[in-house]
């Protein structure tokens, strides 16, 4: 991982759109990093939410063709929450959102996203494809999901999440284009898997 | 049944049409506003329809009958409107941006509301609706709702509640009756031939075009007709001196070559348009990669009567004589009002860097800055870009939309 200063001096030149730097905009107060002696910068929440709704879609079949991936998007309600105003997770709901920030890894820093553990023990789940791979550009998708027995109220524009860069070796290879950003919740498809076509024929 | 049951009934469709409208999740608050607004007034013409049904005075009774009529068939229209600003298509991260331009343009206490059309043409109730006077309604066609790079043609429909706002309907209208007779004075021939039923009369004294009342009719038909086109030049004037040359793209995406069919008598020709625009628009076209804007543009000539085609040309001919006077007096206003959101070619260019490094823009320069680093990624990248990976509108429309809203969330910033 990196240590704070390090982490500032990588914020700092992804600032000015430098290839070798890391991208987070809005960015965080370079200088309360360095003083703050975490390894980690703490995101916010974006104002747009994605609900897997009630339908007559009787079930998700991500390995299936896209046909299914249409009823998905069917499946999925949008919401725009302006800075500040709520949206109320229930107990065992569960609802995309994104971070506020728009991130851009470079070829030599991957990351893990964390929630906080302030909404951890509330019963709040934030994230649990947690990788973040070199090249990444876009705003992360979180899965929000309620475990706990109270509801929750969200807010967009409030801190959320926290990922923890760390260095790659060699730094070369970029799993991601840089094209594959959004700046809203991404429901996504899987990628193609000739080995699982072949298995399942 | 009576028509007073049936107008009882009709309003309260009418409210409960917006009681369930008022359910909807409202990204921002003015459309909410805008639709308690129409609820009470609805709620005014049922209790004046009881009052005039209490007097049974038939004519009273018809009388709320039909204006109870009139205008649900006036506002119905801007329920629908409501309803589709509600609708995710729209790209809300503009909102605030355009919000805050209006302001600047119309005062700290006008209201804005961004919502989609079904009909390919964007649209504006340029603060034009008697229960809504502060609102300014703006719809972009859906089917480009994700497209940010439109966004400047915002400030054209912007210039239409600036063109009410600053009255200058009423500051323009002698001016124009003046030059139409003018034109009607000095091409007496076209005159005669356009109207040969009236060859016994002869060139006229000013007060004897004003009396004679078939000479005051067309005169006023030219006038009318100048106006709107004018009014169109004005906006394309304020869409320019804010958006700079994002309009000029943003306008050619649009309209180029034509829609099809003859020009709308209400507009400038469009190569008309395009003329003025690189004529008086204060930006060097071949700069920006346009040999000749005029000629982007084709439209059929509008193929009429005489009397229409007489009068058609004697109000392009006014326009005309004008259309200086107009951008110049739109370019004041805007530079005057919101000089903040003009083109700032540095912050363009930063803006730029970022976007070309696969990232949104921070708190650098306004809207017009970020749309316009838009285009030219889009000019610079167009010719290498894959659209397999993704189209390269939809990426830059991403990157357009998310610097919009970090503008918007370093302003609230600030003010903590």
């Amino acid at each position: 991982m990196l240590n704070s200063s390090e982490l500032a001096k990588k914020i700092s030149l992804g600032k000015n759109a430098d290839e070798n730097g890391l991208s987070i905009i809005p960015a965080p107060q370079v200088t309360d990093i360095e003083e703050s002696g975490e390894s980690s910068v703490t995101l916010r929440l974006g104002r747009w939410l994605v609900a897997l709704r009630q339908s007559s879609q009787t079930f998700f079949d991500v390995a299936d063709d896209k046909v299914e991936l249409r009823a998905e998007a069917r499946a999925a309600k949008f919401y725009f929450i302006q800075f500040g105003n709520k949206y109320v997770l229930h107990p065992n709901r569960f609802v995309l959102g994104s971070t506020l920030e728009w991130i851009k890894l470079p070829a030599t820093l991957g990351a893990y996203i964390t929630g906080k553990s302030t909404w951890a023990r509330r019963g709040l789940i934030i994230e649990t494809a947690a990788g973040i791979h070199p090249g990444f550009s876009g705003c992360l998708t979180l899965e929000l999901t309620n475990v706990g027995e109270v509801p929750i109220i969200i807010r967009s524009g409030m801190k959320i999440c926290q990922i923890f860069p760390h260095n790659v070796s060699g730094g070369e290879y970029k799993s991601h284009g840089p094209l594959t950003g959004r700046r809203r919740p991404y429901l996504g498809a899987p990628s193609d898997d000739p080995l699982y076509r072949s298995l399942a024929a | 049944m009576s028509i007073e049951f049936n107008t009882r009934e009709k309003l309260r469709a009418v409210i409960g049409q917006i009681d369930r409208l008022l359910l909807s999740d409202f990204p921002h608050t003015a459309s909410e506003e805008a639709l308690k607004r129409l609820k009470k007034f609805f709620e005014g013409q049922a209790n004046r329809l009881k009052r005039a049904i209490a007097t049974n005075h038939i004519p009273t009774i018809v009388g709320a009958c039909s204006t109870a009529n009139e205008r649900i068939y006036d506002y119905l229209p801007i329920l629908g409107f409501l309803l589709r600003s509600t609708n995710v298509r729209n790209s809300f991260e503009a909102y605030y941006s355009l919000l805050s331009l209006a302001r600047a343009l119309l005062g700290n206490d006008a209201e804005f509301i961004l919502s989609s059309e079904w009909d390919y043409s964007p649209l504006t109730y340029p603060m034009n609706v008697s229960l809504l006077p502060k609102f300014v309604l703006l719809g972009l066609p859906s089917s480009e709702s994700p497209n940010a790079l439109i966004l400047p043609l915002a400030g054209h429909e912007l210039g239409h509640s600036v063109w009410q706002n600053e009255q200058l309907e009423n500051h323009y209208a002698t001016t124009i009756e003046k030059k139409a007779q003018k034109y009607m004075k000095s091409n007496w021939k076209s005159f005669q031939d356009a109207f040969p039923e009236h060859q016994e009369l002869s060139v006229l004294s000013d007060d004897e075009l004003i009396d004679n009342m078939f000479l005051a009719q067309i005169i006023s038909e030219i006038s009318s007709l100048s106006l709107c086109q004018i009014e169109e030049c004005f906006c394309d004037g304020i869409g320019l001196t804010i958006f700079g040359s994002s309009y000029f793209y943003a306008f050619h995406y649009f309209l180029a070559p034509n829609f099809g069919g003859y020009r709308s008598p209400d507009y400038p020709p469009l190569s008309v348009r395009a003329r003025y625009m690189a004529k008086y628009g204060e930006i060097d076209t071949k700069y920006i990669g346009f040999k000749n804007f005029e000629k982007e543009f084709h439209e059929e000539t509008f193929k009429s009567g005489s009397r229409e085609k007489y009068i058609l040309n004697a109000a392009d001919n006014v326009t005309n004589n004008v259309a200086r006077t107009i951008y110049r007096r739109a370019q004041t206003i805007a530079k005057k009002k919101a000089a903040d959101y003009t083109p700032n070619p540095d912050a363009q260019a930063h803006i730029l860097r970022m976007f070309e490094n696969g990232i949104p823009s921070e708190a650098e320069g306004s809207i017009s800055d970020i749309v316009n680093a838009g285009w030219n990624f889009v000019r610079q990248n167009r010719d290498t870009w894959k659209d397999a990976d993704r189209p390269i509108v939809e990426w830059v429309s991403e990157l357009i939309l998310k610097s919009i809203e970090v503008l918007e969330y370093q302003n609230e910033a600030m003010q903590c």
